[in-house]
C-alpha cells in the first residue's frame, strides 16, 4: 500500500506536501506532483497537510481516479526517482 | 436522534496539547487537538520536537480510535468462572489492589518472594521502571519481558566492550561518508530516522543495507548484501578479519585505548572470506562493499537493532558488531557512532528501579541465573566498572536488559515448580500467550493448577488477560504524563496528559504505587508520576512542571550544554571507559570472569532436512502495527486485514499457491494459517510469517482470539538449549518449516 496523488492536484501545486514528506518521495512534474511508490513509506503525513484532499492511500482511491496509481508509478519509473 | 457521544466528538477544536506518542519506542512528538468538550479528537506531528520534527505515522494518527475503542478494559475485573471461560465481576480499583496485595503477601510467606514473577511487555507509556522498583523492593528477581529479543543483547554487549552503550549513529549530512544499515527497517519502525538517513544519502553518503529481504531500504541502497538469516555473526567476524589482515584497522586508537586485540585477531582469523561468503550466501562484491564503507576515509555510521538471528548467535553478533565499530575507527568519531553518555545531572529510570534494595541472596535466585550468570554476577560487575567513570551513579544499565529473567524458564517453573514454584504472575502490557516462542507454554502456565495468582494490566483484553484472575485497566499515553528520558542519551522531554483517564483506567505507575504502598514502605512511592519525575530532575535544578511549562520544553542534560557527539563525551575523557580495565575491551573481561567465551563466534544452523526444507523467519515490522498491538484498530486493520506469509514465487508455483491464497506454515511445533504474499524480494529458502491474533474473535478457551491458529510464535521453539548461551535470547527467526495450500 502506498499513497497516490490524484486529479485535484493538477494546476494547484502549493508545495506544502513536499515540505512535510519525511522521505522526500514527492516529485514535481509539469502540472502536478507525483509520489514515487517505491519510496513512499505510508506515513500519511501528506494526507494531513492540505485542506483539499488530493492524496489517497491506494486502497481508498475513488474509482474515477484509479488511473493515478499507474500515473504516479510511471512518472517515478521514468524519472528514476528511487535514486536519492 | 442525536448521539450524545458523537455530538461531543464533533464540537469545535479549541486547543492543541503537546504529547509524545507511545505506540512504539520511537516516541515521536505530537500535537493533540482538543475540542470544546475537552476531548482529544485528532493527532498530528509536533514540528517543535527536537528529534521527530513533525513526522508521525498511521499508528499515532489512529490514537483517537485507540483511546475511544469500545473493547478497551475500563474497570478492574475479577474472574468468577474457570480460567478462560470469560466470566468476570467488576470490582473497584481499591478492592482489586487490596485483594492482589493480600494474596501476594500470602504467597511470599509460603514460598518466598521469588515465587512472584513479573512479565512486562510493550509499554504504552513511560513508567516501566515502576514495576522493576516494586519487584526489587518486594524481593523477587524474577522479572523480564522481551529484553532478550529487543535491545538487551545490543546494550549489554556494547556496555561490556565500551563501558556504556549504545554507540549511537551520529548521522551528519555532508560529513557522514557511509551508512551501514544492518537488519533494520526504519521506514516502518522509525519513520523520522529513515528520513534522516535519506537526507544523508542525498547529501552524498553511501548506503549499504544488510538484510535478507529486499526491503524498501534495500531498494534504496547502493549495495544490498542479502545475508542469510542467522548468519550475521559470521559476516561481522569476516569483516573484522578482513579489516585486520588488510591493515585497514584504526591502529592508533587500538594501541591507545583497547585491550584484547591479539585475542580478537586470532578468533577472527577463523572467518576467512571464502567461508563467510558461502555461510552467509553473499557475493564478493557485497562483502567488499561493507569492508569499503567501514574502512573508508570518512566516518561510517553503523545502524543495527535486532539481529536477523535472534537466537543462538545473537549475542555474538552484537559483540562482533560492537567490535567492528571500534576496529574500523568509527567509535566516538563525529559523523559515525558516538557514546553520548547518560544524563549528566538528572536521574533516570535506572536509578528509579532501586536494584540494590534487593538482598544479594534474592538476586542469586533469578530463574535462569545459573545458566545465564551475565544477568546476576555480570550485572553487578558492569555497575562496579561504570562507577569508576561515573562515581555519582549507582547503576547506568537498566535491569530490564542487564538483569533480566528468562520467561521460557519462568513458564516452566510455573508449570513444573522447578527449580522452585512460581505461583504468581503479574503481566503488564504483554500478550504472553502469543508473544513468546512456543507460546502454548505461556497458556499452559497461565492455566496451571500450580499458578495461584495471575494479574494482567493492559489496554485491551488479550488472550493472556482472558486467562488471568484479575484484569486491570491501563491508561493509554493520551491519558498520562510522560518524561522522555532514555537513560542512554542526555535528551529530556516532559509532556503532560492531554486528557484525564477515562473510566477507572490507571497508569502502570498507579498500579505499582498502590500495590507497593500495601507491601513496602510508602515513602518509596510518590503520590503522582509528576512527583516521581520531579525527583529525577531535582539534581538538574528542575521540576517536572517547571520544565513542561517552558516554551522550549526540552533540554539536553550535558555538563557543558554542548550537543552530543563530542570526542570522548560519554567518558569525560578520550582515554577512560566504563569497563573494568578502563579501556575498550575487545575480549570483555566480565565475560571471562563469569566463565563465558569473551569473543564472538558463529554456530551453524541445523542442516536442511526434507521434512522442513525452509527457514522460517518472524517479527518483520509494519508501519500499521507494533508487535501484537493495533489489530483491533479499524483504521489500521483495514489496511492489513489478515496475517501475511511471504513466499518466493518459485516455491509457491511448486505448491500450487497463488498470491492471496490461505496457506499452512508448519513446523515441528504445529501449523498456522496465513495469507500468501508472493514476492521475489525474499530468498527462495525463506518463509516469513507474522505475529497475529483476531481481537474480534472469541477470547474464551480454547480459541483465545485465534492466537494458535494464526500466530507464528505458536510454532517456534523456546527450548533453553537453543537459546543464546550467554544472554538467553530465544531463537525466533531460525525455525525450519514447510508450506502447503490451505482451504480457501
Amino acid at each position: 500500500m502506498v499513497y497516490v496523488i490524484t486529479e485535484p492536484c493538477i494546476g494547484n501545486k502549493d508545495k506544502s506536501c513536499i515540505a512535510v514528506c519525511p522521505v522526500s518521495c514527492i516529485k514535481e512534474a509539469a502540472n502536478q506532483f507525483y509520489i514515487a511508490p517505491d519510496e513512499c513509506i505510508n506515513c500519511g503525513v501528506c494526507e494531513d497537510c492540505l485542506p483539499v484532499r488530493r492524496y489517497f492511500a491506494d486502497i481508498d482511491i475513488p474509482e474515477k481516479w484509479t488511473q493515478y496509481i499507474e500515473k504516479n508509478r510511471a512518472f517515478a519509473d521514468g524519472s528514476k526517482l528511487n535514486q536519492p | 436522534m442525536n448521539d450524545p457521544a458523537k455530538d461531543t466528538q464533533t464540537r469545535p477544536i479549541v486547543s492543541e496539547r503537546k504529547a509524545i506518542c507511545c505506540h512504539c519506542t520511537t516516541r515521536c512528538g505530537v500535537l493533540v487537538r482538543i475540542n470544546e468538550a475537552d476531548l482529544p479528537v485528532a493527532v498530528c506531528g509536533d514540528p517543535s520536537h527536537p528529534v521527530s520534527k513533525g513526522v508521525i505515522c498511521p499508528r499515532s494518527r489512529a490514537a483517537i480510535e485507540y483511546y475511544n475503542h469500545p473493547t478497551r478494559i475500563n474497570h478492574p475485573s475479577r474472574r468468577i468462572g474457570s480460567r478462560g471461560e470469560g466470566r468476570w465481576e467488576v470490582i473497584s480499583w481499591k478492592e482489586a489492589v487490596s485483594d492482589i496485595a493480600q494474596r501476594l503477601r500470602q504467597l511470599k510467606d509460603q514460598h518466598g518472594a521469588e515465587t512472584v514473577a513479573y512479565l512486562p511487555g510493550t509499554f504504552h507509556g513511560p513508567d516501566q521502571g515502576s514495576g522493576i522498583r516494586f519487584m526489587n523492593l518486594f524481593g523477587s528477581p524474577n522479572y523480564g519481558g522481551a529484553g532478550p529479543i529487543c535491545e538487551g543483547p545490543q546494550l549489554v554487549a556494547e556496555t561490556l566492550v565500551y563501558g556504556f552503550g549504545p554507540a549511537k549513529p551520529d548521522l551528519r549530512p555532508e560529513e557522514t561518508e557511509a551508512i551501514v544499515l544492518w537488519s533494520l527497517r526504519p521506514s516502518s519502525s522509525n519513520p523520522p530516522g529513515w528520513g534522516r538517513i535519506r537526507e544523508a544519502q542525498r547529501a552524498g553518503a553511501k548506503l549499504i543495507v544488510v538484510v535478507p529481504y529486499r526491503t524498501l531500504e534495500a531498494r534504496s541502497a547502493g549495495t544490498w548484501p542479502q545475508v542469510k538469516p542467522n548468519t550475521d555473526a559470521a559476516l561481522a567476524l569476516g569483516v573484522i578479519n578482513a579489516l585486520i589482515v588488510r591493515g585497514l584497522y584504526d591502529r592508533k586508537f587500538i594501541e591507545a585505548n583497547t585491550i584484547g586485540f591479539g585475542e580478537l585477531s586470532q578468533r577472527a582469523a577463523q572467518y576467512d572470506v571464502d567461508y563467510v561468503l558461502e555461510t552467509c550466501g553473499l557475493g564478493l562484491n557485497a562483502f567488499e562493499a561493507i569492508v569499503a564503507a567501514l574502512a573508508g576515509k570518512g566516518p561510517c555510521s553503523l545502524y543495527s537493532n535486532v539481529a536477523n538471528g535472534m537466537g543462538r548467535n545473537v549475542f555474538s553478533y552484537e559483540l562482533a558488531k560492537s567490535l567492528l565499530i571500534v576496529i574500523s575507527g568509527n567509535l566516538n568519531r563525529r559523523g559515525a557512532n558516538v557514546l553520548e553518555g547518560p544524563p549528566a545531572r538528572a536521574l533516570s529510570k535506572v536509578d528509579f528501579e532501586l536494584y540494590d534494595e534487593m538482598p544479594m541472596l534474592q538476586r542469586q535466585k533469578r530463574i535462569g541465573g545459573d545458566r545465564y550468570p551475565l544477568h546476576v554476577q555480570g550485572y553487578d560487575l558492569i555497575a562496579e566498572a561504570q562507577r569508576k567513570v561515573w562515581p555519582g551513579r549507582r547503576r547506568l544499565l537498566t535491569a530490564s536488559y542487564g538483569a533480566t529473567g528468562h520467561p521460557p524458564s519462568t513458564f516452566r517453573a510455573a508449570i513444573n515448580q522447578c527449580p522452585y514454584p512460581v505461583t504468581a504472575l503479574i503481566v503488564q502490557h504483554n500478550n504472553a500467550v502469543g508473544c513468546y516462542p512456543n507460546s502454548r507454554l505461556a497458556r499452559d502456565a497461565m492455566t496451571s493448577e500450580n499458578l495461584k495468582l495471575s494479574v494482567v494490566q493492559d489496554i485491551f483484553l488479550t488472550a493472556t488477560a482472558t486467562l488471568a484472575g484479575y484484569a486491570t485497566p491501563a491508561s493509554s499515553w493520551l491519558e498520562r504524563p510522560f518524561l522522555y528520558m532514555s537513560g542512554q542519551d542526555p535528551l529530556v522531554i516532559p509532556t503532560q496528559r492531554t486528557v484525564e483517564p477515562s473510566h477507572d483506567r490507571h497508569s502502570d505507575y498507579d498500579f505499582f504505587r498502590d500495590l507497593g504502598r500495601e507491601l513496602s514502605r510508602s515513602e518509596y512511592w510518590p503520590e503522582t508520576l509528576e512527583d516521581a519525575w520531579s525527583s529525577f530532575l531535582e539534581p538538574a535544578g528542575l521540576s517536572f512542571q517547571e520544565l513542561y511549562s517552558r516554551e522550549k520544553n526540552w533540554f539536553r542534560d550535558t555538563r557543558d550544554g554542548a550537543a552530543g557527539g563530542q570526542q570522548g563525551f560519554a567518558t569525560g575523557s578520550s582515554e577512560v571507559f566504563g569497563t573494568p580495565s578502563g579501556k575498550v575491551e575487545l575480549a570483555p573481561s566480565i565475560l571471562k570472569t563469569i566463565g563465558a567465551d569473551p569473543l564472538p563466534k558463529f554456530s551453524e544452523l541445523k542442516p536442511t532436512d526434507d521434512e522442513f526444507p525452509f527457514v522460517l523467519t518472524t517479527g518483520s515490522t509494519s508501519i500499521h502495527t507494533t508487535h501484537q498491538d493495533h489489530r483491533q484498530i479499524h483504521e489500521l486493520r483495514r489496511r492489513h486485514p489478515d496475517p501475511i506469509a511471504k513466499v518466493h514465487p518459485t516455491v509457491a508455483a511448486s505448491k500450487g499457491i497463488a498470491n492471496g491464497d490461505w496457506i499452512y506454515v508448519q513446523t515441528a511445533h504445529g501449523a498456522i494459517r496465513q495469507r500468501a504474499e508472493l514476492t521475489k524480494d525474499i530468498r527462495p529458502e525463506i518463509i516469513d510469517a507474522e505475529r497475529w491474533w483476531y481481537p474480534e474473535g472469541s477470547g474464551k478457551l480454547p480459541g483465545l482470539f485465534g492466537v494458535f491458529e494464526t500466530n507464528v510464535n505458536s510454532i517456534t521453539d523456546d527450548d533453553p538449549d537453543l537459546c543464546d548461551e550467554i544472554y538467553g535470547a530465544w531463537p525466533m527467526r531460525v525455525a525450519r518449516c514447510r508450506v502447503s495450500k490451505a482451504d480457501n
